[in-house]
């Protein structure tokens, strides 16, 4: 089975107004299997960010190649970068970024819209018309009495789940969650991460998630820490999903 | 902290160029129509001074002619003042309209006077701190005394030789002769002297045009009057000064239109000033917060940033101030011809730009980027602390959203109730002068007040969300607040280009339709040098010779003549044409275009009654049936009104009555015959026209301009196009800041929902579906403003037809939709829209996934 990411001496720097670099990655190197949970801690600042940034195709590596699935994002044109991640990865973050003026059910909707697909694969990979898997999901989320409203109504706990579910839309193959509970109390955070655990699992999805709650990162297969812009194992000195 | 926010205020506009840049471009485009529209208004009124002005310092009574005709003061009158009680000076002046100064290789137009030395105290030769210089004997020995800036121009000095001649009257009839002096002289209003007898030698006719009389004590002025009314009948009597009021109302109404049509760009550039500070405020309202928060209270943060758009006001307007000296200059000729068109006044020389009128540009530019700042500045500062502190976009207290929500759209329809009232019952409608010119403004802000209720009712739009457009399109409807201010100025600018537009569709094809109606005769002969038609020989009083009707009456082809002589009275202050025509003749009924009883007032036409034009009727109340004294030397004779007809080529007013029974009332000089202005000629059944024109062309020569009815309509017609043009400038700035104002908007938006735009980026939005995002909302934006511009721009249009014309131009107009123009203009507003969309869409495409790092 072929990872579903993959870094290889991933290296992102940014000029700063000094004229001076700043390294933020430094030859960063991580694979993520199919249905595999990885957790990255660190302190703010640390990178998190900018790691998931990068797996997502969103940021252009400064060295190293980066690959999602079968495909290497330095090939890629913007247009084919911008479709592949419509498609292939779903994205959860700390601020949930749900449109203030679309429905809980119009923001699932969204990447569908975005993408023009009207299907999408089922669980049994038979295709599934695209609302109907939204109302599903909005369903696994707690949501669908609720879908209707302005996300702009929903509470902290509500908006992330409404994320989680947009992220999940087209079944992606990688999830990247950058603190997805960092807004939350404790309890809507337990109640969230339940729900984007169960939910990868259930679908077989990579999972790549940034935290800094310690809680939150156990409960991956694979534990790292970003320190000085390298990746170490959270607890041993060389993770498994660290090369 | 004033110190804080103006040290800020360049990081401020590096950090957000456009924000800052747009709105000062826009007051700087609105402060600059209205500075043009003013330097405009002010050279017309200077041209009317320079035909008006009292050119003998210090006198207290002009002594005029009853009618209007050069030379209609008679050169006994002089005497005859001199010797009344209590005068003390008395200047004869002619003034010599269309005199032309040359050498051998350059020529120059200027305002000529003919003026007695001795009689009257003329201050061009030294009185302006000793300048001038004048050598008398060459003075008066037919010299002329030029401006400066003339003679630089025409690189003459003092006892050079020149050549004099008048327009129009060809190179045969110049003189040569010597510059006699030169003098400072004002730019746009110096004239050029010449002694009176040469100058009536010049213009070929004895008499003066009038009479300037100096009292021996102030006091004594209305003593003197009496006596002067006395001792010379025929003659009228005003004090200095009363001319000029009396021009400058004149046309009063013109410049009105102008002002309204300048006021309508400042207007939408108002709603580009609010459009962009709620923006700014937008961005900086954390910073807002914080200050509020360490004390400030909201009096102060209020002063602050109101005190910020002063100085915005201020920078466009010393932008606008060249924008508006160059608009002017473009447009001088077009009001020129305007001017020159309606009022039968002369040329506009050129513009001077008086401080005053410059600094009464910045005042206006200010006080409308300040109107349109206010609310949002208030809307702001009046927010808690903790509310404008809190990330994300503040959310307003329930009875505050229900009063943004519901307060605009009903104070935006009661104000479009008032002006539909007034447009289709202007019978009603409280006739005080400038009502019209207020129900077209009530209409104007009241429509701008409705994009947003209008977006809110289309919310419900769910279709399309597929496309990048279609989401942009849903984008725009579920967030009114991001999509009205721009339409609100649009809405403006769409609503006058199709009130303006369709007012003047309706008045060309009224005008046309009428001269189909009225220009019975195959044939019209006038004078050489005019431009032919009645109210044009009225204008240059220039009679055709004995040689022309004699040709006229012998060509075979004509059947019937009908010769009309022209003059001018003033009625109540104003000038009237009075035109005389052949009553009996049998066509004579196909001129006149009547409303009301057409038989009644052809018959008591033809009975020796008079017929007046609509705009006098509308002016002095008059209606069939009344009597109305006409001003003549032998008496003042009321004759009965048989009628009154539509008449689009004169706003002051003229009349018609019985050519024989106008001789008898104005009879010519003695021994001569009565002069003959214009003849229409009537041809033979199946005679060839165009054989005539050029028949008669060729007979008459070069003494006479023949031109056949189609010729004359068509000159007509394009007399009017040319009259109207100088609206078209206004119109296209009010539609160019309209057009800023979507451009900064979708700007701003572009900076505050960058965000959103990351969102979808990160979910796989590639950049032309960003792009296409953001022209879906432009075409929100557009088609709104189209939707309610357009409604609006329809009241406007009966507003303009119905109400404001009638009041002010006097003129009954048939309402016309020019529907073709109305097309072109709407693909101009929806190219100008989405040009004004293009940068910004494209400024969004580049928007980075990473901008998520911030919050929705």
């Amino acid at each position: 089975m072929s990872p579903v990411l993959e870094l290889r001496e991933v290296t992102r720097r940014y000029s700063q107004a000094d004229g001076s670099e700043l390294t933020v990655l430094d030859s960063v190197s991580l694979t993520i299997q199919p249905g595999e949970t990885v957790s990255v801690a660190g302190r703010s600042g640390s990178g998190k960010s900018t790691l998931l940034h990068v797996a997502a195709g969103i940021e252009v590596p400064s060295e190293g190649t980066v690959r999602l699935g079968a495909k290497e994002l330095a090939g890629l044109s913007d247009p084919e970068r911008s479709r592949l991640r419509g498609r292939f990865v779903g994205l959860v973050f700390q601020f949930f970024h749900l449109v203030p003026y679309l429905t809980v059910r119009e923001n699932v909707l969204l990447p569908a819209r975005i993408a023009r697909v009207r299907e999408v694969p089922g669980d049994g990979g038979d295709p599934r018309e695209v609302g109907a898997t939204a109302d599903r999901l909005l369903a696994a989320v707690g949501l669908e009495g609720r879908a209707r409203e302005p996300a702009r109504r929903l509470s902290g706990g509500e908006m992330q789940r409404t994320a989680i579910a947009r992220a999940l839309l087209l079944r992606p193959a990688l999830l990247l969650a950058d603190e997805p509970t960092g807004n939350l109390d404790a309890r809507g955070a337990g109640a969230v991460a339940d729900l984007l655990f169960r939910l990868v699992r259930e679908r077989s999805a990579g999972l790549l998630l940034a935290t800094h709650d310690p809680e939150l990162a156990a409960r991956a297969d694979t534990r790292l820490r970003l320190r000085g812009g390298r990746l170490f194992p959270a607890e041993r000195p060389l993770a498994s999903g660290a090369r | 902290m004033i110190r804080l926010l103006l040290r800020a205020a360049p990081a401020r506009f590096r950090a957000a160029p456009a924000l800052g840049l747009l709105p000062v471009l826009a007051i700087a485009l609105g402060a600059g129509a209205v500075l043009s529209v003013q330097l405009l208004n002010r050279a017309a009124l200077e041209t009317l001074d320079a035909s008006l002005e009292v050119i003998s310092a210090g006198a207290d009574l002009v002594v005029t002619g009853l009618v209007e005709e050069a030379g209609s003061v008679p050169d006994e009158a002089w005497p005859a003042v001199l010797a009344a009680p209590g005068v003390r000076r008395a200047a004869p002046v002619i003034r010599l309209a269309g005199l032309r100064v040359g050498t051998l290789d350059r020529e120059a137009s200027v305002p000529g006077w003919g003026v007695d030395l001795v009689s009257g105290s003329f201050d061009f030769a030294g009185a302006e701190g000793g300048e001038g210089t004048l050598a008398p004997e060459a003075f008066f020995s037919g010299g002329i005394v030029l401006p400066q800036r003339v003679a630089d121009r025409l690189g003459v000095d003092p006892l050079d030789p020149v050549w004099i001649g008048l327009d129009g009257a060809g190179p045969a009839s110049r003189r040569p002769t010597l510059v006699a002096g030169t003098y400072p002289g004002e730019d746009g209003r110096a004239s050029a002297f010449l002694d009176l007898a040469y100058a009536q030698a010049l213009r070929g006719r004895p008499g003066l045009d009038r009479i300037e009389v100096s009292v021996a004590e102030r006091s004594d002025v209305e003593p003197t009057r009496r006596a002067l009314s006395t001792r010379i009948p025929g003659v009228r009597m005003e004090e200095s000064g009363t001319l000029r009021a009396e021009g400058a109302e004149l046309f009063a109404a013109f410049r009105l239109n102008l002002l309204a049509l300048s006021a309508v760009s400042l207007l939408v550039a108002a709603f580009l000033v609010y459009a962009s500070v709620r923006a700014a405020l937008a961005a900086r309202r954390q910073e807002i917060g914080l200050y509020r928060a360490l004390g400030a209270s909201r009096r102060r943060v209020g002063v602050l940033l109101l005190g910020e758009v002063l100085l915005m006001a201020l920078a466009g307007a010393a932008l606008g101030i060249p924008v508006g000296a160059l608009a002017a200059g473009a447009s001088l000729d077009r009001v020129s011809a305007t001017i020159s068109n309606l009022y039968l006044l002369e040329r506009i020389e050129g513009l001077t730009i008086a401080p005053q009128v410059v600094l009464l540009a910045a005042l206006v530019a200010a006080v409308a980027a300040l109107a349109g700042a206010a609310p949002q500045v208030f809307a702001e500062t009046s927010r808690a602390p903790v509310t404008l502190l809190a990330p994300g976009r503040a959310a307003l207290s329930p009875a505050r959203r229900r009063f943004w929500r519901l307060g605009p759209p009903v104070a935006g329809t009661a104000l479009i109730g008032a002006a539909v009232w007034a447009a289709l019952d202007p019978e009603s409608w409280p006739a005080l002068a400038g009502s019209g010119f207020g129900a077209a403004g009530a209409l104007l802000i009241g429509a701008a007040l409705l994009p947003d209720a209008v977006i809110r009712l289309a919310a419900r739009f769910r279709a399309g969300q597929n496309s990048a457009v279609g989401r942009g399109v849903l984008a725009a409807v579920r967030e009114p607040g991001s999509t009205g201010p721009p339409a609100a100025a649009l809405v403006v600018a769409v609503a006058m280009l199709v009130g303006v537009s369709s007012l003047i569709g309706s008045f060309r094809a009224t005008l046309d339709a009428w001269l189909g109606e009225t220009l019975a005769a195959d044939v019209y002969v006038s004078r050489a040098g005019g431009a032919g038609g009645a109210r044009s020989i009225a204008s240059e009083r220039r009679s055709l010779s004995a040689e022309v009707l004699e040709i006229t009456a012998a060509d075979p082809d004509v059947r019937e003549r009908d010769l009309l002589r022209a003059l001018r009275i003033r009625l109540e202050g104003r000038p009237v044409a009075v035109l005389g025509v052949d009553a009996a003749l049998p066509a004579a009924g196909d001129r006149f275009s009547i409303l009301g009883n057409r038989e009644a007032a052809l018959r008591g036409f033809g009975n020796g009654e008079l017929l007046v034009s609509e705009p006098l009727a509308r002016r002095l109340g008059l209606e069939a049936g009344d009597a109305l004294p006409l001003p003549a030397a032998a008496a003042d004779r009321p004759l009965r009104i048989a009628g009154v007809y539509r008449d689009y080529g004169n706003e002051q007013g003229a009349l018609f009555l019985d050519r024989t029974l106008m001789n008898s009332l104005y009879p010519p000089e003695p021994g001569t015959p009565a002069p003959v202005h214009g003849a229409a000629l009537y041809l033979r059944e199946g005679a060839d026209r165009a054989a005539a024109v050029t028949r008669l062309e060729r007979t008459l020569g070069m003494s006479a301009n023949v031109v056949d009815n189609a010729a004359l309509r068509s000159r007509a017609l394009n007399v009017f196009d040319q009259t109207m043009a100088v609206t078209g400038l206004l119109r296209v700035f009010a539609l160019v800041i309209a057009a800023l104002g979507v451009g900064l908007f979708l700007w701003t938006l572009v900076r505050e929902r960058a965000p959103e735009v990351a969102l979808n980026r990160a979910l796989g939005a590639n950049r032309r579906q960003v792009a296409g995002g953001f022209l879906g909302r432009t075409m929100v934006i557009v088609g709104i403003s189209l939707l309610i511009g357009g409604g609006a721009g329809a009241v406007l249009t009966l507003l303009l037809v119905h109400v404001v014309n009638p009041v002010w131009f006097g003129w009954t107009l048939t309402l016309h939709w020019p529907l073709g123009v109305l097309a072109a203009q709407g693909a101009a507003v929806v190219l100008a829209g989405l040009l004004a969309g293009v940068l910004p869409a494209r400024l969004a495409s580049r928007v980075d996934a990473t901008a998520l790092r911030q919050e929705i």
